[in-house]
């Protein structure tokens, strides 16, 4: 073959090979699109959440809106929302996400809470640290009975090491205890670390692997996980060996009950720290992250008897009576009794929040027609007149971390008044139109 | 162990069945891969002749920055170029951070030394009277430079073949600047990263032995090129 025949049968393989990649350069449309970025933690992603929830209702509620989700450690994801590398953060570590807050740069005074679900410590089944034994409900006991074991050469502990949302929790618990530790609240021996705690520097699914493989002398691999992350992957068998030591913490143990909580907030980074904010894409992404319907899909999933994350968005109101519906004459009192709580499990009582009763349908705008506050216990009794037909709803403002809720009571109807027509009116907009 | 036979079985069913998120995740990877190639190769060539044929002081310093470059640590080349595209930063108006763009561009700076190294040291492996007699027959610059290129075009495949195996494999720079955003800046490699994370052990396999596939499959196009000059240069049929 001639040189030239040579040259002209590769260029043709070079030619075939570039329009293979020119069929695979799709070109980039809709770049008029608004970025909007959201720095978040991994579990989201890792958990599944991202992918099968939020991207697919997010994009086709708001395709105005170019949705760039960055999973990181939530120490990553705060440093970078702080040096204004996004318009969202997504955060589990409530000591950094508060100075994120003090510091302003969060645009709303206080974050919205998304979901919570728990930490639990693991390891191999034959439990040489004894936790299952002494401190299965005691976080701190659970850890100190594990650096005892530690000492003594019979276990270890991985730590994530990465300052993420997981291992301030983790270092939270340490300070707790009684092992000696450093000014970084890791357990301390000398100018180091003991010798059965190691920092892994992975993320949450990386270092269950590690702490299930445990190549550490002694063997006996302890760490702490959330549960959702947990539940992922022994779903999918690639955790087979670890079990949860502890989960369970009691309300008397150190720390307190709510010390294994863990609560997912997210915050619209404040646009006077960086005027480039999507302050408008972010608002949206709150709304759609706190909204109805992404709450009961967040329930369902991945599936509604062991779902990864809880929603905690929005009051739980309990009635004491559940109201049926009735007909009744014209100014009939009625009264509904009942309490009225964050589903965080052990939060603050919402002491002060404003409960109303209001009527759909109406002409324009859902009508108040009775008022009360939550009383320091969790309270509240509302009492009102009915004087016309139509649907009465208990709806709350949104108060401090939480969202706008309502709530569906029954449907009253008036003797000897006109039957209401429906006018079609969501829950939603009627919270929105308060 | 039957993670990896699942994950090859998954492999050949995406691709069989089609999935649409594999598509778009390899679509990303050859994009990637196409236009840093590309924009390494524009810049690289006329680099490596100039620190290969060139006459000039600083020409070894240049080679040795060159060749040093070619074990540019991915993770620090993405630190360095994340933090310069930052909002606010020096580049942040570009807008470049977690976008396609800003991984291409990140790529190409890992891709730029690869070339122009490889392509220095291949012209100047040329028979030293090749170049003169070009020259004393009253060739321009230029027209030296065009023939030391095609001489030299074996080894200048083999930059090209390295450059895109960079831009395949790569994940530590992908991560920084794109944020291995699903659907955007994700590629075959970095979603790998982000299957294990998640304990999809399968899925990351398919994944992996898509990427091998393709890059076996271009390497394979390129040498076969790389090989045709060969034989053309020693001037022996095909």
């Amino acid at each position: 073959m001639t040189m030239r025949r040579a040259c002209g049968r590769a260029g043709a393989i070079a030619l075939a090979a570039g329009a293979v990649f020119a069929a695979a350069t799709v070109p980039a449309s809709a770049q008029q699109r608004r970025s909007l970025i959201v720095q978040s933690t991994t579990s989201v992603r890792d958990s599944g959440v991202l992918d099968q929830l939020i991207t697919p209702q997010f994009r086709r509620r708001f395709p105005q809106y170019d949705l760039k989700f960055v999973a990181v450690g939530t120490g990553q994801a705060i440093t970078n929302a702080r040096a204004g590398q996004g318009d969202v953060l997504i955060g589990h570590s409530p000591a950094a996400e508060r100075q994120f807050v003090r510091d302003g740069f969060s645009y709303e005074r206080i974050g919205r809470t998304v979901m919570w679900n728990d930490f639990v410590i693991v390891g191999p089944a034959n439990d040489p640290a004894g936790v299952l034994r002494r401190a299965r409900t005691d976080g701190v006991g659970a850890l100190e009975a594990i650096a005892a074991a530690g000492a003594a050469g019979r276990a270890n502990f991985v730590s994530r090491g990465d300052k993420s949302g997981t291992n301030s929790k983790e270092l939270e618990i340490w300070g707790l205890g009684r092992v000696a530790r450093n000014a970084a609240n890791e357990p301390a021996a000398g100018a180091g670390n003991p010798a059965w705690y190691h920092k892994a520097g992975l993320g949450m699914a990386d270092t269950l692997r590690l702490t299930q493989q445990c190549p550490f002398p002694g063997g006996g691999c302890y760490t702490i996980t959330d549960r959702g992350t947990l539940q992922q992957l022994t779903h999918n068998r690639a955790i087979t060996r670890l079990r949860p030591v502890m989960d369970d913490q009691a309300a008397q143990a150190r720390g307190g009950g709510n010390l294994m909580l863990n609560v997912y907030n997210v915050y619209a980074v404040n646009p006077r720290k960086f005027p480039s904010v999507n302050l408008q894409g972010a608002l949206a992404f709150l709304d759609f992250m706190t909204s109805p319907s992404f709450q009961s899909a967040l329930a369902r999933f991945p599936s509604s008897k062991r779902p990864g994350f809880f929603p905690a968005a929005v009051p739980k109101i309990v009635l004491s009576r559940r109201p049926a519906a009735r007909t009744v004459s014209a100014g009939t009192r009625v009264t509904f009794r009942g309490t009225i709580a964050s589903a965080v499990p052990g939060a603050d009582p919402l002491t002060g929040l404003s409960v109303r009763l209001a009527r759909l349908p109406t002409p324009v705008t859902p009508v108040v027609v009775g008022r009360a506050r939550v009383d320091s216990r969790g309270r509240f009794t509302v009492r009102a007149r009915v004087n016309r037909s139509g649907t009465l709803f208990l709806t709350t403002p949104r108060f401090r971390n939480l969202s706008p809720s309502s709530l569906r009571l029954a449907r009253f109807t008036v003797r000897g008044s006109g039957t209401a027509r429906s006018t079609g009116r969501t829950v939603r907009s009627l919270v929105a139109a308060r | 162990m039957n993670f990896v036979w699942d994950g090859i079985q998954q492999a050949a069913d995406l691709l069989v069945h089609g999935d649409h998120d594999i598509f778009v995740v390899v679509g990303t990877t050859l994009r990637v891969a196409l236009w840093s190639t590309l924009f390494a190769l524009a810049l690289g060539l006329p680099l490596g002749l100039l620190l290969g044929l060139g006459r000039f002081r600083g020409r070894r310093a240049g080679l040795a920055v060159a060749n040093a470059g070619m074990g540019l640590p991915p993770v620090v080349v993405g630190l360095v170029a994340a933090l310069l595209l930052f909002r606010g930063a020096p580049l942040g108006g570009l807008d470049l951070l977690y976008t396609l763009n800003g991984v291409i561009l990140a790529q190409t700076l890992l891709a730029l030394p690869l070339v122009a190294a490889l392509t220095a040291a291949a012209v100047q492996s040329l028979p030293a009277g090749l170049l003169e007699q070009a020259r004393a027959f009253g060739a321009s610059r230029a027209q030296v430079a065009a023939l030391a290129l095609r001489e030299a075009r074996v080894g200048v495949l083999a930059a090209t073949i390295a450059a895109m195996g960079s831009a395949f494999a790569e994940v530590g720079a992908v991560v920084l600047v794109g944020g291995n955003i699903n659907g955007e800046t994700q590629t075959l490699a970095s979603a790998v990263l982000v299957r294990v994370s998640a304990g999809e052990y399968g899925r990351a396999i398919a994944l992996g032995t898509i990427l091998l596939g393709i890059i076996l499959v271009l390497a394979a196009v390129l040498t076969v090129a790389q090989q045709h000059e060969r034989r053309a240069l020693l001037g022996r049929p095909s």
